[in-house]
């Protein structure tokens, strides 16, 4: 998890940067996005063909967006094996042959079970590349653009903020857990009071940061 | 994790995007604003709990592994339903675009699976009910547990659902339901126990952590909540009776994938079956229409041109990164 922290800074340095595509209007951005993937989705489970296209999308945006491409693929992983182990049925249950490589047949299961593939990890690649050329304040008034109510927008920008805090609190305790020596995960009797307490430390944390904003003229209703 | 786009079709994912926005709309309506900006932190920090939240391993007694916490329950239970579930919408939001786990499409889906059955169902209909009268340590428990279980089995109910709907695997249903129900009992188990255990220990040191409605208000509310309720799954149960009667195939095929269906021993009837299954359900759930069959034969061809193209770009690609790092080192 701490790794998955290191990457949300990761992304947002990537976000940052002054290029041509992270200047673009983040409406456009996500309407794009939201249109790649229903596009991609609306392609049959046999359309391995068309959907293999779909591909340039994420190549020129990364090509373009001077994203690395490690930073992607390292993500891509664990959807992948998922989409597999939910697809892995289909060359079991689907065995006609719809394509032949050479003499080799193709089963209908195996092209869908590859398009499922596939179709996973363009549409994920799009929305890491959404949020890789797009920081998180930005998105937000992007959303703002498509009407979602305000205080929803705050609570999505304090939340993601507040994800970093809340990590280290918890890394925090958790140490402090095992360095008394405890075993390798938090026993019933604490699991009560270890959660409770980190609770609420955080959310007297939350409220601290919540009335500095205050004092500095935030207000909900406008932005 | 949760489904992703690549699991459902856009009518699948639009209709559930639809129906989780009119949630969302109720939600923000039924929160008052002023009462909303105060309760903003409190909301915002649960919500970054659950992430911080996964790197607990709980350890489950007698068994020697380990679990973590979803939090739907416990996010309804301290925030109440409302709350609880604009909360779960913005978690979701930010793990399908910074954590690649869900997605935009799909954002609908796993809105309904992990926070409408949970904050608008589980949670007024079971845990309410169980804590109305006493709320101690053992009321607390059981009403965590039971609700957290139905929670989570509505939830993955729902996950098996769609992706049926979607039929974008050949998982037949039983065998979907088979996999999925046992081992979201045992999840939800272990969720209601942490749930119901934490809880109690909020309770027990600021019993202000705990969301109630007040006295008073509570009838009105929650009647209020109930027609709600009672709309959105009129809405839910007519668009998902469309799909179901907009394609009658679909349970045929279910119950012929799953061996229910007499006479598939002869060959001929294997045959136009089999055939059957690939084009009768397709042209409902897809824009593409029926062209999907047609030209499979010779699709190698296909395939083996997009690849081409995609490696072409791909070579592109790398020519332009290579020709930007040495423009910027002259620089």
């Amino acid at each position: 998890m701490l790794k998955s922290m290191l990457n949300l800074d990761e992304l947002e340095q990537l976000a940052r940067r002054d290029l041509w595509v992270n200047r673009l209007h983040p409406a456009i951005k996500i309407a794009a996005t939201l249109m790649y993937v229903i596009a991609i989705t609306s392609l049959s489970k046999y359309a391995l063909d068309k959907v293999l296209l779909f591909g340039i999308v994420p190549i020129l945006i990364i090509s373009i967006g001077d994203v690395p491409y490690k930073g992607i693929l390292s993500k891509l992983i664990i959807p992948s094996i998922l989409s597999i182990s939910l697809g892995i049925f289909n060359p079991i249950f689907d065995r006609e042959i719809l394509m032949t490589v050479g003499r080799v047949g193709v089963s209908g299961g195996f092209i869908s079970l590859f398009t499922l593939l596939i179709k996973a990890i363009y549409t994920i690649s799009a929305t890491l590349l959404l949020v890789s050329t797009t920081t998180i304040e930005a998105l937000a008034n992007g959303l703002a653009f498509y009407k979602l109510p305000k205080p929803l927008i705050m609570l999505l920008l304090l939340m993601y903020r507040y994800i970093g805090v809340l990590l280290s609190e918890v890394s925090k305790t958790m140490e402090a857990y095992y360095l008394r020596g405890h075993g390798k995960g938090v026993h019933i009797s604490a699991w009560g009071s270890l959660v409770g307490q980190i609770m609420i430390r955080s959310y007297r944390r939350s409220e601290e940061i919540y009335n500095a904003m205050l004092l500095r003229g935030y207000s909900a209703g406008e932005r | 994790m949760h489904m992703s786009d690549a699991l459902i079709t856009p009518v699948v994912g639009g209709t559930m995007l639809a129906t989780s926005s009119g949630l969302v709309g109720y939600s923000v309506r039924k929160i008052k604003i002023d009462i909303f900006e105060k309760r903003l932190p409190l909301m915002a920090v649960m919500g970054a709990f659950l992430f911080a939240a996964q790197m607990i391993n709980f350890a489950i007694p007698g068994t020697g592994s380990s679990g973590h916490i979803g939090g739907g329950m416990l996010l309804a239970i301290i925030l109440g339903p409302a709350a609880g579930f604009l909360t779960m919408a913005c978690v979701l939001l930010i793990q399908a675009l910074f954590f690649a786990d869900g997605g935009l499409l799909a954002f609908g889906c796993n809105l309904i699976n992990l926070g409408f059955f949970t904050a608008y169902v589980a949670y007024p209909l079971i845990f309410k009910p169980i804590t109305k009268k006493v709320l101690n340590k053992k009321t607390l428990m059981i009403g965590a547990i039971i609700a957290s279980v139905v929670g989570l089995q509505l939830g993955s109910l729902g996950v098996v659902a769609e992706t049926f709907l979607s039929g974008r695997t050949d998982l037949s249903l039983g065998l979907f339901l088979l996999f999925m129900q046992p081992i979201h009992l045992a999840i939800g188990l272990v969720e209601g126990v942490i749930t119901g255990v934490v809880v109690h220990y909020l309770y027990s040191q600021n019993p202000d952590m705990i969301y109630s409605d007040h006295a008073i208000s509570e009838v009105k509310t929650n009647k209020k909540l109930m027609i709600g309720i009672i709309i959105i799954s009129l809405i839910v149960g007519g668009l998902v009776s469309q799909f179901a009667s907009s394609s009658p195939d679909g349970l045929e095929w279910a119950m012929e994938k799953t061996g229910l269906s007499p006479g598939d021993d002869h060959e001929v009837v294997g045959w136009f079956e089999s055939l059957q299954s690939k084009i009768a359900p397709m042209p409902d759930y897809n824009f593409e229409g029926d062209q999907s069959k047609q030209g499979l034969g010779t699709s190698t061809s296909g395939v083996m041109g997009s690849l081409l193209t995609l490696g072409i770009t791909l070579i592109l690609g790398l020519v332009i990164k290579r020709v930007r790092k040495r423009v910027k080192q002259v620089e």
